[in-house]
């Protein structure tokens, strides 16, 4: 879960589309259709370059790096929004005052403790994301391939809430169950 | 924690964003962008150009038909366009993800689970209930349907209903059985010597 700014990046790419459709046609209209080059090339003023003044150019060229740094902007804004520690509690009347931050790395901890009877979790990792109000707990859990998903997803909810109740947060939860690579061997394939 | 809120996170886990498109498309019009400044720069400064001056370029672009450069044109003509209507469509198209959201009655919880996941523990119960081995049941998971084949031992019939009931037994198990409709079939060839 990241603050990805979808719809802006849906609406960049439409748009840079459209423009490269624009242009492209354009271009094989006028290397193709000799009627179709003769309108452009009146409307398009030929010597839009020769003609531009120095104020012209200064704007062109501002633009120009405009649009570039407005990208870089809109790529800088990919996948932001991880969190570096879940929670963090500033004691500022304390003595001395100090900031307690819990990272994913202890909430992981805390689950696997509460999966350690189950042998059929091969992995769990934790991350943490910047919610709207409060930080959400991502949990990706890896199981054994052919265990049920609900009960285990279930499960892994209740230990992770348990945890939340004892730091004193709430928060959005989400667990992932999912397969990989590590999933595939079963243990009766392996006994054989 | 607001109303509306749990449904944003779900369909962004449900569905791909487009960073990646997003940043082949920044680079390629970043690239562009910077060119033309440049060009821009080096004749304010009266320099030659890096490649072509940009009224060259203007000329060449509007008037391809009396240059030697016309299936040049007429080819990067064509790659943009196509470009363009890839753009579009990734723009306004919607991609799942392989993965399916089991609805719980938790205001703050919530579980997605993969499609493999789901198949995988469909096999087994598929496997079990009609007594094949492993390698004879072939189960494909889609965002509403489990497809599950079966191809029974050789002079053993494989009782289809049995089948499709534990299947949904397990789906009824695990929260997914409002959202996938299970299908089974079985083979007609069977499989020797199990």
């Amino acid at each position: 879960m990241t603050l990805t700014p979808r719809l802006t990046n849906r609406v960049v790419l439409f748009l840079v589309g459209l423009l490269l459709l624009l242009t492209g046609s354009h271009w094989v209209g006028v290397s193709l259709f000799p009627a179709y080059a003769e309108a452009a090339s009146h409307i398009l003023h030929l010597r839009f370059f020769e003609n531009l003044d120095t104020l012209g150019a200064t704007a062109l060229g501002v633009g120009m790096l405009a649009v570039l740094v407005l990208f870089v902007l809109l790529l800088s804004l990919q996948g932001r929004g991880k969190l570096s520690y879940y929670s963090r509690i500033v004691q500022a009347e304390a003595q001395p005052p100090g900031v307690v931050e819990v990272s994913d790395q202890a909430i992981e901890h805390a689950i696997r403790q509460g999966l350690a009877d189950r042998s059929d979790v091969v992995s769990v990792a934790v991350t943490s994301w910047k919610g709207a109000e409060e930080p959400g707990l991502r949990i990706r859990v890896q199981p054994r391939k052919a265990v049920a998903p609900g009960p285990l997803g279930h499960e892994v909810l209740r230990i992770a809430q348990q945890v939340q109740q004892r730091l004193g947060v709430s928060g959005p939860v989400l667990v992932h169950v999912l397969s990989g690579a590590r999933s595939r061997f079963g243990r009766e394939d392996r006994l054989l | 924690m607001a109303a509306g809120v749990k449904e944003r996170i779900l369909r962004r886990e449900l569905t791909g964003s487009r960073s990646v498109w997003v940043a082949c498309c920044t680079l390629l019009t970043g690239l562009a962008a910077g060119y033309v400044a440049l060009e821009l720069a080096l004749s304010a400064l009266n320099t030659p150009p890096l490649w072509r001056s940009l009224d060259k370029w203007w000329l060449l672009l509007s008037e391809p038909l009396l240059s030697l450069e016309r299936p040049a044109v007429l080819v990067t003509g064509l790659i943009c366009a196509v470009l363009g209507v890839v753009f579009i469509i990734a723009a306004l198209s919607v991609t799942r993800r392989p993965r399916l959201s089991i609805e719980l009655d938790d205001e703050q919880g919530m579980l997605i689970v993969d499609y493999q996941v789901v198949a995988a523990a469909l096999a087994r119960v598929a496997r079990t209930a009609a007594g094949v081995g492993q390698g004879q049941v072939w189960v494909s998971v889609g965002a509403d349907q489990a497809l599950v084949q079966v191809r029974p031992t050789s002079g053993i019939p494989v009782d289809t209903e049995r089948v499709g009931q534990a299947l949904r037994d397990e789906l009824q198990r695990n929260g997914l059985a409002e959202q996938l409709e299970v299908k089974v079939e079985i083979s007609t060839n069977g499989v020797v010597g199990q």
